[in-house]
Order: structure tokens, then C-alpha cells, then sequence
């Protein structure tokens, strides 16, 4: 454990006397915590399933106490749910809804929401004291990938744990593969191939009459400004096990990419970006969303088996993994949070990732090299400044211009 | 000239004899060498900018080797060929090529290997050079021809049958995959291909990622003429820029990994592209078998990231080809000149130094299978990319009944359609796109509902 995460669990047990009480009642009498949700689509109702199977397996009564989404029927739809009984005036839509739902009682916040609202969403619920699942990606630009990274530090600093839905961190083979790696028993890596390559995903048309902002939302996996672009909304799984077992994120991108098959939004249909994760080297990164196209799907690192190191009394640790990677996840959460396993907070591993995807998404947007130091260090920097527009902030106040339909970035110039 | 495919001095010995008792041209040449001059007649087919260039850096070879070997090659220009006649008869002019040696039309290459020339160098679009190379070989010329040899899987295999048919004829034919005749390229392949100077190959990249390359606007083209003027915008002719440019990548790939690969996982795409029916980028994921994989990277776009070159990852560190490291035996002909005035000379002036020497000398060397090799390299990530399909080696090349529309995908219009004058002009613009037309899942849409009123004062 870093230094960094020990001074971040002294500053919790200090200053937060709740999260104490909570640890010692936990285990005596099957406490539990309260638990809202944002965002209440298929992911967000799956996470709270998750969530709420896995406080039940570590003896935990957790309670919904609240839900938020931005349509009204979503919202009610998962808070009414037997299995929840949220109250109505607990199901808060719109676009504040996320903030009516901070300022009830709950103590843990599951965000499912489309990425492009997760970094206001996550700051405000560190801000307000919370601890946090929120699902990947978690940004659609530098400036909000910054913002998660600054809120991450602040939850280290307030003792507030950080899942993120990378649930590939919290698989059993995942671990193991990572803890052989960090100690050098497969030699290090020099080179690999990371894909998600698979069919076409859904796509809401606009209905009649519909406002830009609805309809962004409710399709909003076709759009850029919404998603990221599938590079970032799906392949992020991908990249954060590259950026986890080489130990860095990328330093620069050069891609290639383009739209080939969709009908709605503005996304491309695939993308494939030399990543350069420096000292030589380099993973080529795959994702394509196109029906009638050959699938491919995981990570293959290339190691250099000749600087494999031995370590005879080394044993892999037992990892705990019940009821899939995406209940363990919240399991995993509550360890943290009850003190019962290191404290865990994955807000700049899953910013750096979706930062890392972001990045390349630029690369084959525009043909050119973006380098990570651009986005995340040089202010002059385009690609500091990156803002993809309509934003979080355009949803709140209600000045969302949708981006027209099926027109798509062109690399290069003409 | 390569370690590996170098002959013994016995092999060298029987070859020679061969060629002797078959080929009275080749023996005489061979003894009058020692004495006198000896005649070597050449022809041009494709007379455009690179025959041009290869046509002078030819001369220029045979001037090296007798200034610095005294070979006292007597080298003329004996015709030319070209689809437009006054491109043939305008090349002509700079060696004093009678006229009526300059051919023009689809058949001026038949004319021109019939007219009694020793070297047939050839660089017409790729579509044409299976049939050209065959016209050749079955004439028993040494051949030049620039790369790629082809456009589709049947013209590669074709090429190869017609490599080996060479081989048995003591034919010197020699590729205008450049790299492979560039000093440092060769020792440094020698080094850790053969000799395993930084262990065994991990992983690697190769790229040809340049700025736009021809048509700036719409050809819209009628004739046969029209296509073969502007050949480097149109698949049929040229197999798209994968295939016409980046073949240099893949057969240096190729040459390093010391095989083809086993398959191509691809994407690319049309986006700048106003003429013509190709594509603008390739970004191919080949698989070579145990492990390897190169990451193929080839685009023609301005405004874009640049990189041309080749980056391979072993055990012991990496190497872009042209740094070395040092075999501990050079594969390099010790008298073979590779510089003049202190200055290399470079790839495209030493193939042409290495065919007359090899031919001059009696020495094998014949490039057709790495060069068809190189080729189907990049037509495997063509279609690939255009399909959005796996496609693997053996479809296109050794199993005809794996995937038989690959096997004996042949993009038309052919050479030979060319000849008869049956060509149909392609759909200009119009460009393969990867996987099937069903678009992803409709999801019902909602119904748009009243929005709750922000409370005053909200942000």
C-alpha cells in the first residue's frame, strides 16, 4: 500500500465518525448502509442489483433510499421496484435530479448515468461526503478526466471509498494475472493487442417532438458528446488493463478510425490506435461496433520472457470472487468502506483509462498524434481544453443543442 | 546476395553449367565479358515516372559495375513500351531509341520482349505485370519489375509459378521492393534474422503513413485511357495504396519475421478521397503465427500523423531495420559496389546493380516469390479491411476450397480485359464497406414527457 493511501486511512478513521460506528455496528447486528442510485437504466439497475446482492452476502441490511434519473417513468420504474419500495418523492428526475438524491440521508451513490454527467455527478457526491460506484467511462474529455482525478484526491483526503465499473479489476484471473505481472514473474511487457470488436449496439431514433436533451439522452450511445464514442463508453474496460498491468497510461495515441455502418448520432463504427505506452512499447488497440463483422474480444500482452524474475516463496494471493466480477465489485466497495479489506479508491485509475480511450479517439478523429502530456499537463494545450459540447453543465441549464444526425468526424484536412 | 537463399560454390558451379547448356546468349555473353564488351540488350515496359527512373538507374548500374568491377557491360536500350505511345516513344528518346522500338497499345509489350532484348524491366500499374512477367519469363528474359506484382490472390500465385519456371530457366528476376537491396536493411535482416543478434522476434510495427497522393479531384473516366492514366486511384489497377505502396512494409515484415503471416484482422476507410475508388487508410493487425503480430499502419491523408518505417521488438532490444545491429557475417557481396563517391547509393539504384551483376556473373537471384509474398500480404489486409473480416493466408493462397471468393477474387477490369478491350469503368467514389447492412437494434423511443421547472436561482 502506497504512503499516500495511509495517510488517506488515518484522515478517515479521524474524521469520520459515522464511518467508524457504522464499521463496528456492521458487524454486530447486520447494519447497513443507505444507497441511492443515478442514473436508472439497464447498468444502473443491474449495479444496484449487484450492490445490493453483495451487501446481503457480507451481512449487511442496506436500504435504496433514493433514485435519480432524467426521465421521470425511469426513475420510478427501478425506485418502485418490490425488491426496493423506494418512496415516490425518493425517485427524483430531471436534470438536478442527481442533486436532490445528494441531499437526502444516503451514504453510498451508484452512478450509471452516460459518462459525459459523471464527473459533475461524482465531484458533488464526494463534495457532499459520499461513497461512490460509478461506473466507467468516467469523462468524454480532458477537462472532466482532470475533474474525476481532483474529486478521487478529495475522497482520499475525506476517507471516502471508489469503486469504479472496470469490474475486470476485480476478477479473480484479472488479479492474479496483475499480481504475477507487478512482481516480474512473466517478464515485462514489450508489446500486445487489446480488443472489443463485435456487433452493432442499439439506437433510439427521435420521436416527434422530442427536445434535443431528451433525445440525446435517451440515445445517447450514439453519441459522442454523450458516450464518449464506444472507444470510450466500451473499450475503456480494455485499455485500463493495459494502463493497469503495464503500470502507466499511454504517452501518446496515433489512430485510425471511421463510421461505416450507423444510422443515428455521430459516432465512428471502429477504431484502431497504436497506443504508445513508452520504453518501446506499444499496444494496438482494436474496437469495432459492426453487425456481419469478425469478432475479437480481450487483452494479449507480448512478454519478454527472458527477464522473468523467480520468486520461489512469492504465492499469488487468494482472490475473492462470488457472483461475478460485477457483484465483487460491490463487495469490494463495502470491504473498503467497512474497513475490512485496504482502503480503495479506483477514481484515477478508471479517469486515466477513459482519458487514455479518450485520446485515442481524438488520434483517429483527427488522424493526428495527440500525446497524453497535451491533455493532462500542457494548458495551451487544444486538448487540455477539450470540452465536448452540449456538456453536463448545457443539460442543467437547459442549453443543449444536439449535434446533427449520421455527420461524423473526418481525419486530416482536405 | 541474402545469406540465406546464397548457394553453395557446388550449387553456383551446376547453375552455372545449366545456364550454359541452356542458353547460348548467356555463355556468350559470359566469355566475351573477360575480353571485350559485352552486349546486353534492355527494354522499358511502362514508360511513366518510375520506368523512367528505373530505365536510367539501370544504365547507371551497368556504368558503376564496369567503372568499378570492370564488367565491360556494353548495355543498350533496345525499346520501349507503354499503353500511350508518345509516353513510349518520349522515354525512347534519352538512350536514341529508334521510334519504331517505342510500342504503344495493350499489345506494345509483346513487342517489345519479341524484339530481341536480354532485360525486360517492367512498371506498369501492378494489375498488368502477372501477365507481362509471364510473357517474359516464357521468353526467357531476366526481368525487373516494380513492386507490388499484382493486384488480387490469382495474379500472386501466378507470379510465384512464373518465379519458379524463372528458376529452372537461370533467369535473373529482381523486384523493385527497394529496402531488400539496401545495405544496412540486409545486414541488419542478416544479423537478427539469421544470426538471432537480439534473440527471438517479440512484436512490431511497420508504417507508411503519408500526405495525399494523387487525384485532388473526381477523374470521372471513360475510356481504357482514362484508367490507365490515373491507375494509382483505382483498385483494379493498382490493388489500393495497401497494395501499391505499403507493400514495401509488408515485405520487410515479412523478411524479418522470415514468413508471411497467418492472417489479417483489419480496419480502414475512405474519407478524403475525391477520385478514384480507394481507400484513404489501413490499419491491419497481422498475425504471423507463434505469438507475432505486426501492427500494419498505412495512410494517405493530409493533416495527418506521418510515419514511415518499421519497428521490431526481440528479446534483446528493437531495431528499425536501418541501425543495425552488425551481423557477425555480412551477407554483402564484398565487391559489389554500394556507394559511390562516399555516398551510398540507395535501394533504387543497387537493384538494378544487383540484377546485372547477379545476370553477368552467373549468380541466382530471383525475387518473385518475396515480392508475390509481399504482395498477398497486402492484399490480405485489403480484404480484410474491406470486409471486415478475419482473413487468413490459406484462403487466398493455398487452400482453394477455404474461402473460395477470396482464392479467386479477381478484380475487374483485368490485364486482359485491357488487351481485348472489354473494359468496364468502375464506380467512381463508390468504396467496400465492412460488414452487413443491418445497423444495430431500433430501440422503442420514448414518449417525450412534461420536464420538471428548474427551481428559480438554479444553475
Amino acid at each position: 500500500m502506497s504512503s499516500d493511501l495511509k495517510k488517506g486511512l488515518a484522515a478517515a478513521s479521524s474524521a469520520f465518525g459515522a464511518f467508524t460506528i457504522l464499521g463496528a455496528t456492521a458487524k454486530g447486528q447486520g447494519k447497513g448502509f443507505k444507497v441511492g442510485l443515478i442514473g436508472c437504466g439497464g447498468r444502473g439497475g443491474g449495479a444496484l442489483g449487484d450492490h445490493m446482492n453483495a451487501a446481503k452476502r457480507l451481512g449487511l441490511d442496506s436500504k435504496v433510499v433514493a433514485v435519480a434519473d432524467w426521465f421521470k417513468d425511469r426513475a420510478e420504474k427501478v425506485g418502485t421496484d418490490k425488491r426496493y419500495d423506494v418512496p415516490k418523492d425518493r425517485c427524483f428526475h430531471g436534470p438536478d435530479a442527481y442533486k436532490k438524491l445528494l441531499e437526502t440521508d444516503v451514504e453510498i451513490v451508484l452512478m450509471a448515468t452516460s459518462p459525459n454527467f459523471r464527473p459533475v455527478h461524482f465531484e458533488a457526491a464526494i463534495k457532499a461526503g459520499k461513497h461512490a460506484f460509478f461506473e466507467k467511462p468516467v469523462c468524454v474529455d480532458p477537462p472532466g478526466g482532470r475533474r474525476v482525478i481532483e474529486a478521487g484526491e478529495l475522497a482520499k483526503q475525506k476517507g471516502l471509498s471508489v469503486v469504479a465499473g472496470t469490474q475486470r479489476r476485480h476478477t479473480k484471473g484479472h488479479q492474479s494475472a496483475a499480481f504475477e505481472i507487478h512482481n516480474g514473474l512473466r517478464g515485462k511487457i514489450v508489446g500486445g493487442r487489446i480488443y472489443w470488436c463485435g456487433g452493432a449496439l442499439w439506437y433510439r431514433t427521435r420521436a416527434e417532438g422530442q427536445s434535443d436533451a431528451d433525445y440525446m439522452v435517451a440515445n445517447w450511445v450514439s453519441f459522442t458528446e454523450m458516450s464518449g464514442d464506444h472507444i470510450v463508453e466500451q473499450h475503456v474496460h480494455n485499455i485500463d488493463i493495459a494502463n493497469w498491468y503495464i503500470g502507466r497510461p499511454p504517452v501518446t495515441a496515433a489512430g485510425f478510425g471511421g463510421r461505416a455502418r450507423r444510422k443515428t448520432g455521430n459516432q465512428f463504427d471502429f477504431h484502431s490506435v497504436d497506443y504508445d505506452y513508452g520504453d518501446g512499447c506499444h499496444i494496438h488497440s482494436m474496437c469495432r461496433q459492426v453487425n456481419g463483422t469478425a469478432g475479437a474480444g480481450g487483452e494479449h500482452f507480448v512478454f519478454n520472457t527472458t527477464t522473468k524474475v523467480e520468486k520461489k516463496d512469492l504465492k499469488v494471493p487468494e482472490f475473492e470472487e462470488i457472483g461475478g466480477a460485477t457483484q465483487q465489485e460491490h463487495a469490494d466497495l463495502l470491504y473498503s468502506i467497512l474497513d475490512k479489506k485496504p482502503y480503495l479508491n479506483e477514481a484515477r485509475n478508471v479517469a486515466e483509462a477513459s482519458l487514455a480511450a479518450v485520446m485515442g479517439r481524438f488520434a483517429t478523429y483527427t488522424g493526428k498524434l495527440i500525446k497524453w502530456d497535451d491533455m493532462m499537463k500542457n494548458k495551451d494545450s487544444e486538448w487540455y481544453n477539450f470540452t465536448c459540447k452540449p456538456s453536463a453543465e448545457d443539460f442543467e441549464k437547459g442549453t443543449v443543442k444536439a449535434p446533427p444526425d449520421d455527420v461524423a468526424a473526418i481525419p486530416g484536412t482536405a | 546476395m541474402k545469406k540465406g537463399r546464397s548457394v553453395s560454390r557446388r550449387d553456383f558451379m551446376r547453375t552455372a553449367a545449366v545456364a550454359g547448356a541452356a542458353f547460348g546468349g548467356f555463355t556468350i555473353l559470359g566469355s566475351t565479358a573477360k575480353g571485350q564488351g559485352k552486349v546486353l540488350k534492355v527494354g522499358l515496359i511502362g514508360c511513366g515516372g518510375r520506368g523512367r527512373d528505373a530505365l536510367r538507374q539501370h544504365v547507371n548500374a551497368a556504368k558503376i559495375l564496369n567503372d568499378r568491377l570492370s564488367l565491360g557491360i556494353d548495355l543498350k536500350v533496345a525499346g520501349t513500351a507503354d499503353w500511350f505511345k508518345d509516353r513510349a516513344v518520349e522515354a525512347g528518346k534519352a538512350y536514341d531509341v529508334p521510334a519504331d522500338r517505342c510500342f504503344g497499345g495493350p499489345l506494345g509489350y509483346q513487342k517489345l520482349i519479341e524484339s530481341g532484348v536480354d532485360i525486360v524491366l517492367m512498371a506498369t500499374a501492378p494489375s498488368f505485370r502477372p501477365l507481362h512477367f509471364e510473357a517474359a519469363v516464357k521468353a526467357g528474359k531476366h526481368v525487373f519489375f516494380e513492386k507490388p506484382i499484382a493486384v488480387d490472390p490469382p495474379g500472386c500465385r501466378k507470379v510465384i509459378e512464373l518465379g519458379q519456371e524463372a528458376e529452372k530457366k537461370n533467369l535473373v528476376v529482381v523486384a523493385g521492393t527497394n529496402t531488400r537491396h539496401t545495405r544496412s536493411f540486409i545486414e541488419t535482416q542478416a544479423a537478427v534474422t539469421q544470426e538471432k543478434a537480439l534473440g527471438e522476434l517479440l512484436t512490431g510495427r511497420i508504417g507508411g503513413c503519408i500526405g495525399h497522393m494523387f487525384a485532388r479531384q473526381p477523374i470521372q473516366p471513360k475510356t481504357a485511357d482514362d484508367l490507365v492514366r490515373t491507375w494509382q486511384d483505382w483498385i483494379e489497377l493498382s490493388g489500393d495504396f495497401i497494395v501499391e505502396q505499403h507493400i514495401h512494409m509488408t515485405d520487410i515484415a515479412n523478411w524479418f519475421v522470415g514468413r508471411p503471416p497467418v492472417s489479417a484482422y483489419a480496419f480502414g476507410d475512405r474519407a478524403r478521397r475525391k477520385g478514384g475508388n480507394q481507400y484513404d487508410f489501413f490499419s491491419v493487425d497481422f498475425d504471423y503465427g507463434s505469438g507475432v503480430h505486426v501492427h500494419s499502419m498505412s495512410r494517405q491523408m493530409n493533416g495527418c500523423w506521418t510515419w514511415g518505417g518499421v519497428d521490431f521488438v526481440y528479446e534483446k532490444g528493437s531495431t528499425d531495420g536501418d541501425k543495425g545491429p552488425k551481423p557477425q557475417q555480412s551477407p554483402i557481396i564484398a565487391e559489389v559496389p554500394y556507394e559511390l563517391d562516399g555516398k551510398l547509393l540507395g535501394g533504387h539504384q543497387q537493384e538494378h546493380i544487383h540484377l546485372l551483376y547477379h545476370l553477368v556473373k552467373g549468380k541466382p537471384l530471383n525475387q518473385a516469390k518475396d515480392v508475390a509474398l509481399g504482395t498477398a500480404t497486402a492484399i490480405m489486409g485489403r480484404i480484410s479491411a474491406y470486409t471486415g473480416q478475419r482473413v487468413e493466408w490459406k484462403e487466398i493462397m493455398t487452400d482453394p476450397k477455404a474461402k473460395p471468393e477470396y482464392y479467386n477474387l479477381t478484380l475487374k477490369p483485368t490485364a486482359e480485359d485491357f488487351e481485348k478491350g472489354a473494359v468496364e469503368i468502375p464506380k467512381e467514389g463508390v468504396v467496400p464497406i465492412p460488414g452487413s447492412e443491418s445497423g444495430g437494434r431500433p430501440r422503442p423511443t420514448p414518449k417525450p414527457q412534461p420536464k420538471p421547472q428548474p427551481k428559480k436561482g438554479a444553475t
